[in-house]
């Protein structure tokens, strides 16, 4: 049995704004072992983003709160930790990439600056040591040693998100947090991005929780993958089960919503209607509204609860009771 | 960056060029007799038309106008019509006064207004926040030659602690500079805000508190250091308005400084001293500017690359 | 329209902005003082009995009592009539300087945005004025021309344009490579057609800032220019030229200062506020 090294428990997150406010995460539940890769999948606006910063603690307060829950890191709660607590976390057992490359490094620092700066926050090593180890790891992302002095505006866009990751692995963190890390870059980057963070978190053993809209990333890459849409975890499972054994609506709408090289079609299938807004959600199953296999109690019922299906397979769906049976 | 420079001093001698043109036409095309303005009413036509030719007066518009840029790049702005001596040493006279008056305002006015700009930006929405939005606000709106007045009302009028007028010692400028600096404070906090809020919601913000980084170091190294830029920028653009402001503060306090000459010789229609006294200070503006750009080219890399690369280029071949 | 607690939700630019505007109290409260000025302004007549011109010499420099608010001046004019119609002129100059470097800024700003030929031109002469301090072109313009209100409120039109230009051609720069532009231009849209409808309402919010702003900037500017004797001419009463009056009264009767300088404070407030709260009501992501 693989050790668990993160745990999310019934995590809620609001944003209050002066439109009112919005419930980014309700009762999120997921957890990640040593050494894999959760891919967290859904769609623009469904609470990935929120998740991730609610996991470092790192949501604009305000106008973001977190409610509820628990977040398990290695035994203990990360909520209920202090600042400087945190701070000693961030960047050394748990590491985070952002989306946009072209804005997440600051233009006035040079690049080994940006990464040097790391390793002085969390080590003790002396300044020669210090220039040493980034330039290294300068390399293993693909980057030339010689461009330690270089500045951000001097990289591509690609070559700016490999920096960011260099500067998110050096000093070795056990977990590691990837938003959306090749959505802003072009495709042929991006798979080669893709690569470097699996090639590396495999060598350095690091686990990760992916955070994508793109399916087809999430089979390459990752060893389970949890679906989201407003705020909830609707089905989460090992890439098997949920790729072959498909049981939330939402979920299967995602899937018929990608082409197909086999088949041939007119118009793609998508799914109707919109995510609800966060700030007005409706009662009973969120997807309620768009789904096909809608019946009166998806509409009124208080919570649902994740049911079983397979191994970890759960699904959080009125239509499901334990072992997959489908209830009409 | 020698490149950098260069680029900047060529781009900037049209501009110079432009502002005399503008400046020495509109004084050209003034209605009026300049000659018969200093010879006075009772001088015959003949010592008039004598003046007029000595001077090159009768010349055409292009003729005149190329003389004076000749001459002005040589340093020469003409005789004043009051004194008959060059303009342009009783400018050289004053400018330190201007300067002084400048230079320390904006001085005192940077210091309080980055500070309060930075930490008002940082600590948004609080009551400090809000009441150094206010007050700074009260600021920019009172009008630096009225609170003059109610400076000299209340400290020279009333109570006599210091002197109104005049440049007799370092007591004389308390008041004067105190009330140009509010106004710099004022303006130089709010801006200073604004920036520093642009920067603090950028995403490089984020990545550095992502590393563990404490947040004083974070809004010091990776916010201020980049809301530097716009700060720099402006706080040149405001030495250039003094330089042109002074002239109410100076009026009021009677300061001998180019602002005050420029005003007298408006007054005293001495065409020769506000044409050269104007075109001075415009001329500092721009050499002030780009100055600026000089040191913006220091703190921003992006800049500072941006001409180094093509040297790098060319070793590279 | 969308719904929410069973309140209409506005929509439309202008609606959106009315919305945001009315919940910042701040900004409400100076509209507020701004209108009571300008219903001052607008109707002097009916709020005193005096004429600002007509002296008389009985009251001289008298200080505020129950038959002159304000006191008397040096030609024992009631300073709180020349206050009042102070206000008009204050305000009308000022009105007619950002109408002309706004709309200098949107005609200019706008064609050196979209045309490119016509920027280089364009933004070389903007360097050129905008090199010359305000206050010296006008006081440029005031010794080769005369003094005067009309000179005076050319000069300050012309300097603040550039400003205003470079404004309008930034926005207009950055919403050209937008796509609707693309789309619109696909469809056959001719280049004035685009700039009119499509670019310009969009390019509009820093320009009304602006503007709000310079209204103030324009009445310090002209007061100050009045107050030394380049601007307006007496007898009218602006407030820069009844402080420049006041000045050599200022030791015994300093109220001829107070007074117009306050005037001059609290409009200038008043807009500036306003000015702050139109900002973040048109752009509420500028706020936080």
């Amino acid at each position: 049995m693989e050790k668990t090294i993160l745990e999310i428990k019934d995590l809620s997150i609001e944003y209050r704004t002066d439109e009112g406010r919005a419930k980014a995460a309700n009762r999120v539940s997921l957890s990640i072992n040593e050494n894999e890769t959760l891919g967290l999948v859904g769609e623009t606006g469904a609470g990935k983003t929120t998740t991730a910063l609610g996991i470092m603690c790192l949501l604009p307060d305000p106008p973001g709160k977190v409610t509820g829950g628990e977040i398990i890191f290695q035994g203990e709660d990360l909520l209920k930790k202090s600042d400087e607590q945190m701070r000693k976390i961030r960047g050394k057992q748990i590491s985070m990439i952002f989306q946009d490359p072209m804005t997440s490094l600051n233009p006035v620092l040079t690049v080994g600056e940006q990464i040097a700066e790391v390793l002085y926050l969390h080590s003790e090593m002396s300044r020669d040591k210090v220039e040493e180890e980034a330039k290294k790891i300068l390399e293993l992302v693909g980057i030339s040693r010689d461009r330690f002095h270089e500045f951000p505006h001097q990289f591509s866009g690609g070559m700016k998100q490999r920096v960011v990751i260099a500067i998110a692995l050096v000093c070795n963190p056990a977990l590691l947090i990837a938003d959306e890390p090749t959505t802003a870059l072009d495709v042929t980057i991006q798979f080669q991005v893709l690569q470097l963070i699996n090639d590396l978190k495999q060598r350095l053993r690091t686990s990760m929780l992916l955070i994508t809209h793109d399916l087809g990333v999430v089979a390459e890459v990752c060893d389970r993958v949890a679906i989201i849409y407003a705020g909830e975890i609707v089905e989460i499972g090992s890439i098997q089960e949920i790729f072959e054994n498909t049981k939330h609506p939402y979920t299967v709408g995602l899937f018929n919503s990608i082409p197909d090289l086999d088949e041939e079609r007119d118009r793609l299938e998508g799914i109707d209607g919109l995510m609800p807004d966060p700030t007005e959600l409706p009662e009973g199953c969120k997807f309620a509204p768009r789904c096909k296999h809608c019946k009166p109690e998806c509409e009124t019922a208080q919570s649902i609860e994740p049911v079983d299906i397979a191994g970890d397979h759960k699904v959080r769906c009125l239509l499901y009771r334990a072992s997959g049976e489908v209830t009409q | 960056m020698y490149r950098y420079i260069l680029n900047r001093i060529l781009l900037m001698i049209p501009v110079l060029l432009g502002i005399i043109v503008v400046i020495s036409s509109l004084m050209y095309f003034a209605p009026g007799d300049g000659a018969r303005a200093v010879l006075g009413p009772d001088a015959t036509e003949e010592a008039v038309e004598n003046y007029r030719q000595e001077r090159g007066l009768n010349d055409p518009y292009i003729v005149q106008l190329l003389r004076y840029i000749g001459n002005v790049a040589r340093g020469n702005f003409g005789d004043s019509y009051r004194t008959n001596a060059p303009v342009m040493d009783d400018i050289l006279a004053r400018f330190p006064n201007t300067a002084k008056l400048a230079v320390l305002s904006v001085f005192f006015g940077a210091i309080l207004g980055i500070v309060l700009g930075v930490v008002s930006a940082v600590k948004q929405y609080s009551i400090l926040d809000k009441i150094a939005s206010m007050v700074s606000l009260v600021g920019i709106a009172t009008p630096t030659f009225w609170l003059a007045l109610m400076l000299v009302l209340l400290f020279s009028v009333r109570l006599g602690w210091l002197p109104a007028s005049g440049n007799y010692g370092w007591k004389y400028w308390i008041m004067p500079v105190f009330a140009l600096s509010i106004y710099e404070a004022s303006f130089i906090m709010r801006m200073s805000r604004s920036a520093m809020l642009d920067v603090l919601r950028q995403d490089y913000m984020r990545t550095a508190r992502a590393k563990g980084q404490k947040e004083f170091i974070v809004i010091m190294k990776h916010g201020f250091r980049n809301a530097l830029i716009p700060i720099v920028t402006m706080i040149g653009l405001e030495i250039c308005q003094l330089l042109a402001g002074a002239i109410l503060t100076e009026t009021v306090f009677a300061i001998p400084g180019i602002g005050k000459y420029c005003y007298d010789a408006i007054i005293a229609r001495d065409y020769p001293a506000v044409q050269g006294a104007v075109l001075f200070s415009a001329i500092l503006c721009v050499i002030i500017n780009l100055l600026m750009d000089l040191l913006y080219g220091m703190i921003d890399p992006r800049i500072r690359s941006m001409y180094q690369r093509t040297r790098k280029a060319r070793v590279a071949k | 329209m969308s719904k929410r607690n069973g309140k209409a939700k506005p929509s439309g630019l202008l609606a959106e902005t009315w919305h945001r505007l009315k919940r910042n109290n701040l900004a409400i409260i100076s509209l507020v003082i701004l209108a009571v000025i300008i219903i001052l302004a607008v109707f002097a007549p009916v709020f005193t009995r005096y004429e600002y011109a007509k002296q008389d010499l009985t009251v001289l420099l008298q200080s505020p009592n129950s038959e002159h608010w304000f006191g008397t001046d040096n030609f024992g004019r009631d300073i709180y009539t020349r206050i009042l119609y102070g206000a008009r002129i204050s305000l009308m100059i000022a009105l007619v300087v950002v109408i002309m470097s706004s709309g200098l800024g949107c005609i200019f700003g706008a064609l050196a945005g979209y045309f490119k030929k016509l920027d280089l031109v364009i933004m070389r002469i903007v360097d050129v004025l905008a090199g010359i301090p305000s206050l010296l072109l006008a006081i440029v313009l005031a010794a080769s021309f005369g003094a005067g209100t009309r000179n005076m409120i050319i000069a300050l039109g012309i300097s603040y344009a550039p400003a205003c230009i470079r404004i309008v051609r930034s926005s207009v720069l950055g919403i050209r490579e937008q796509e609707f532009i693309e789309a619109a231009v696909s469809i056959g849209a001719d280049n004035s057609r685009i700039i009119l409808r499509h670019i310009l309402p969009n390019a509009l919010s820093p320009i009304i800032v602006q503007s709000t702003l310079n209204i103030a900037r324009a009445l310090i500017s002209s007061s100050t220019l009045s107050f030394l004797g380049l601007g307006v001419q007496p007898p009218s009463p602006e407030w820069g030229a009844m402080l420049a009056t006041g000045r050599n009264y200022i030791q015994q009767y300093p109220y001829m200062v107070i007074v117009p300088g306050l005037a001059i404070f609290v409009t200038t407030y008043a807009l500036n506020l306003f000015g702050d709260g139109l900002r973040d009501a048109l752009d509420p992501r500028l706020k936080s």
